[in-house]
C-alpha cells in the first residue's frame, strides 16, 4: 500500500525579481511569470525591479504589477501585495466555473461593489474582451486591467490627491473632510489600505448633500466650506506655478515629462499626456506644461 | 379680492413657471449626458462617448456646462459629389446672477477640408431679470454669433452671412436640451447617414431621448395645455411677457 501523496498547496501570489541569476545565468523574470503562469494560472504575478525605467512594457504585463525593490523592503506595498492575492483569488475561482457571457457584467459589478448610478458607465468602459466567455489566461489580463486601469487612472475612482483637488483642498487638507467620505470608499475586488480610492459619482453626492448645495455650485468650493472654510485656508489647493492666483486647481497632472511627481494645476496649464489614450469611462492623464 | 379682469392680467404678467430651473436643467444634463455616452454609437462618433464623459464630469465638478460636437452627413436631397455637411451641436449653461443657457444647431459646407457656416440656429433660455424687450424665455433664433469652439473650427467670415448683430426674430420654442438637440439633429440626417439611422431606433438611445421629454418637455406641454384649456390669455402673449423694468 503506497502512503497518500500530501498535497502541495501553491502560494497565492509569487513576487519575482526581473534579474534573477538561475542556473549561473542571468534570467528576466518576466520568462519565469511566464512558464508559472502557463502552468498554474491560479497565482498572481508581481514583479519588481531596481530600475523601472529599464523594463520594457510587454515584460511588464506578464505581471500584474511592477514594484521598485525599496517599495517591497520598506514595506510600503505589503496591504497592496494582500490586496491582490485575495482579488486574484477571488476573480479565479469565480470565473473559474464558465459564467455565461450575459453574466459577466453584472458579476464583475459585484466584484467591484459599483454604484447603481455608475453600473452603465462602467460596464461600458470594461474591454470587451472580458465580456464574453473566459479562457484560462483572461483573469491575470483581467486583474491588470482593474488593478492598473480602474483603480490606478482616474474616472470613476479617484486617489486621495484626486479627491482633495476635486474639493478644493491640498492633500493634507483631505484628513479634514475624510470623515465623511467613508460610504464613498472604495471596497471592491483588490481593494488596498495602501491607496485608497473613492467612488468620484458618490463623494460629488455626498458632499453636495452635505452642504445643501445645488448644482451650479463647484465642489471645490463646497469642499473648503465642508473643512471650516478660511480657518483652514492654509489647506486649501493652490495652482502649481501660479502662487499668487487664488483660482482653484482643476486637475492633477504630472509636473513634467518625467511623469514621477504629480501636482494640483488649473486645466489650462496642461496638456494630455501623448501616450495616454483616450478611452471611455476614464479621463486623460495630464501634464503640466506652464512655463 | 382683485376685480376678474385684473387678475387675469396679473397671471399673464406673471413669468411662465412651465421651465426647468437653471440647477435642475444642469443636473439634467450631467445624468442625460452620461447616459448618452454610454450608448452604441456609430463608428464615426467615437469622439462623442469621450467628449460627453468628459462635459459631465466638468459639469458635475465646475457647476457649468460648455459643450461642442459635431458629426458629419451626406446633405439630402444634395449631389452625390456635393460637399458633405458638418453639423455642430453646442451646449453652455453657466449658473449665476444673470444666467447664460444657450443651445445651437449649425450647419457648414464642408470641402477640401475648409468648413463654410451655411445656417445656424440658437435655442436660448433668457432669464435676464430686467429688460425693455419684451422677449420669449424660451426661443429660437437665427444667429451668426460663434461660441470660441466653433471660432476655432470656421474661420472668418464664419456665420457672418446669418447677420450676427441680429437677433430678430426671436421664435417661442419648445425648451431644449443636449440629447433632444442631438436627437432633432439625427432625424434631419437619418436619410444620408446609415449610422444615425440605426441609432435612432436603437433602445438604449430611445430611453435617453424619452428621459429628456419627460423631464424637458412634459411640464411645458402640461403647462400649455393646461393654459389654452383655460382659454383666458394667448398663451403667446403670456410667453412674450411684458418688459420685466
Amino acid at each position: 500500500m503506497t502512503k497518500p501523496k500530501k498535497k502541495k498547496r501553491l502560494p497565492d501570489l509569487v513576487v519575482i525579481d526581473q534579474m534573477l541569476q538561475l542556473w549561473g545565468d542571468v534570467q528576466r523574470g518576466s520568462s519565469l511569470a511566464a512558464v508559472i503562469h502557463d502552468n498554474h494560472p491560479e497565482i498572481a504575478l508581481v514583479g519588481m525591479t531596481g530600475d523601472d525605467a529599464a523594463v520594457e512594457e510587454l515584460q511588464k504585463s506578464k505581471f500584474i504589477d511592477f514594484y521598485q525593490r525599496n517599495e517591497i523592503a520598506t514595506g510600503d506595498c505589503i496591504p497592496d501585495l494582500y490586496a491582490i492575492a485575495d482579488g486574484y483569488e477571488t476573480l479565479t475561482h469565480f470565473f473559474g466555473s464558465g459564467k455565461a457571457a450575459s453574466a459577466i457584467p453584472s458579476g464583475i459589478c459585484q466584484f467591484v461593489k459599483c454604484p447603481k448610478s455608475d453600473e452603465d458607465t462602467f460596464v461600458a468602459s470594461i474591454p470587451g474582451t472580458f465580456k464574453s466567455p473566459w479562457d484560462t489566461g483572461t483573469s491575470h489580463t483581467f486583474a491588470r486591467w482593474i488593478w492598473n486601469d480602474l483603480l490606478h487612472r482616474p474616472g470613476l475612482l479617484y486617489d486621495a490627491l484626486e479627491v482633495a483637488t476635486l474639493l478644493g483642498l491640498k492633500l493634507q487638507g483631505l484628513p479634514l473632510i475624510e470623515k465623511h467620505l467613508e460610504k464613498c470608499r472604495y471596497s471592491g475586488i483588490f481593494a488596498s489600505s495602501h491607496g485608497p480610492r473613492w467612488w468620484v459619482s458618490l463623494v460629488r453626492d455626498e458632499i453636495r448633500k452635505l452642504t445643501k448645495a445645488n448644482m451650479s455650485q463647484p465642489l471645490w468650493e463646497l469642499g473648503r466650506t465642508l473643512a471650516g472654510g478660511d480657518k483652514h485656508k492654509a489647506l486649501f489647493s493652490k495652482c502649481h506655478g501660479r502662487p499668487n492666483s487664488s483660482e482653484a486647481p482643476t486637475v492633477v497632472a504630472f509636473s513634467d515629462g518625467t511623469k514621477r511627481t504629480r501636482v494640483q494645476a488649473a486645466m489650462a496649464d496642461t496638456i494630455p499626456v501623448e501616450t495616454d489614450s483616450s478611452s471611455s469611462g476614464f479621463e486623460q492623464t495630464r501634464q503640466y506644461v506652464r512655463s | 379680492m382683485p376685480p376678474r379682469q385684473s387678475r387675469q392680467v396679473s397671471r399673464a404678467n406673471q413669468q411662465p413657471s412651465c421651465y426647468v430651473t437653471v440647477d435642475g436643467l444642469l443636473s439634467h444634463e450631467v445624468d442625460s449626458l452620461n447616459h448618452m455616452a454610454t450608448v452604441p454609437w456609430p463608428a464615426d462618433f467615437w469622439a462623442w462617448q469621450i467628449e460627453l464623459q468628459k462635459a459631465a464630469r466638468a459639469a458635475s465638478n465646475q457647476g457649468s456646462l460648455n459643450l461642442h460636437l459635431w458629426f458629419e452627413a451626406p446633405a439630402p436631397r444634395a449631389a452625390r459629389d456635393a460637399p458633405h455637411h458638418s453639423i455642430e451641436l453646442g451646449a453652455q449653461i453657466l449658473p449665476g446672477q444673470a444666467p447664460l443657457v444657450t443651445y445651437f444647431f449649425a450647419i457648414g459646407s464642408l470641402h477640401n477640408g475648409q468648413r463654410t457656416g451655411l445656417r445656424k440656429l440658437d435655442f436660448d433660455m433668457d432669464l435676464t431679470p430686467r429688460t425693455q424687450e419684451p422677449k420669449p424665455t424660451m426661443h429660437s433664433q437665427i444667429s451668426g454669433r460663434m461660441s470660441p469652439s466653433l471660432g476655432q473650427r470656421y474661420g472668418p467670415p464664419g456665420f457672418d452671412n446669418m447677420v450676427p448683430s441680429l437677433d430678430k426674430p426671436r421664435i417661442v420654442c419648445l425648451p431644449k436640451s443636449f440629447a433632444l438637440l442631438a436627437h432633432l439633429a439625427f432625424l434631419e440626417y437619418q436619410s444620408t447617414h446609415a449610422g444615425i439611422s440605426n441609432l435612432i431606433s436603437d433602445s438604449k438611445w430611445l430611453s435617453v431621448v424619452k428621459n429628456a421629454e419627460q423631464k424637458i418637455l412634459k411640464p411645458h406641454i402640461d403647462y400649455c395645455a393646461s393654459w389654452m384649456q383655460r382659454g383666458e390669455e394667448s398663451l403667446l402673449s403670456h410667453f412674450y411677457s411684458p418688459p420685466r423694468v
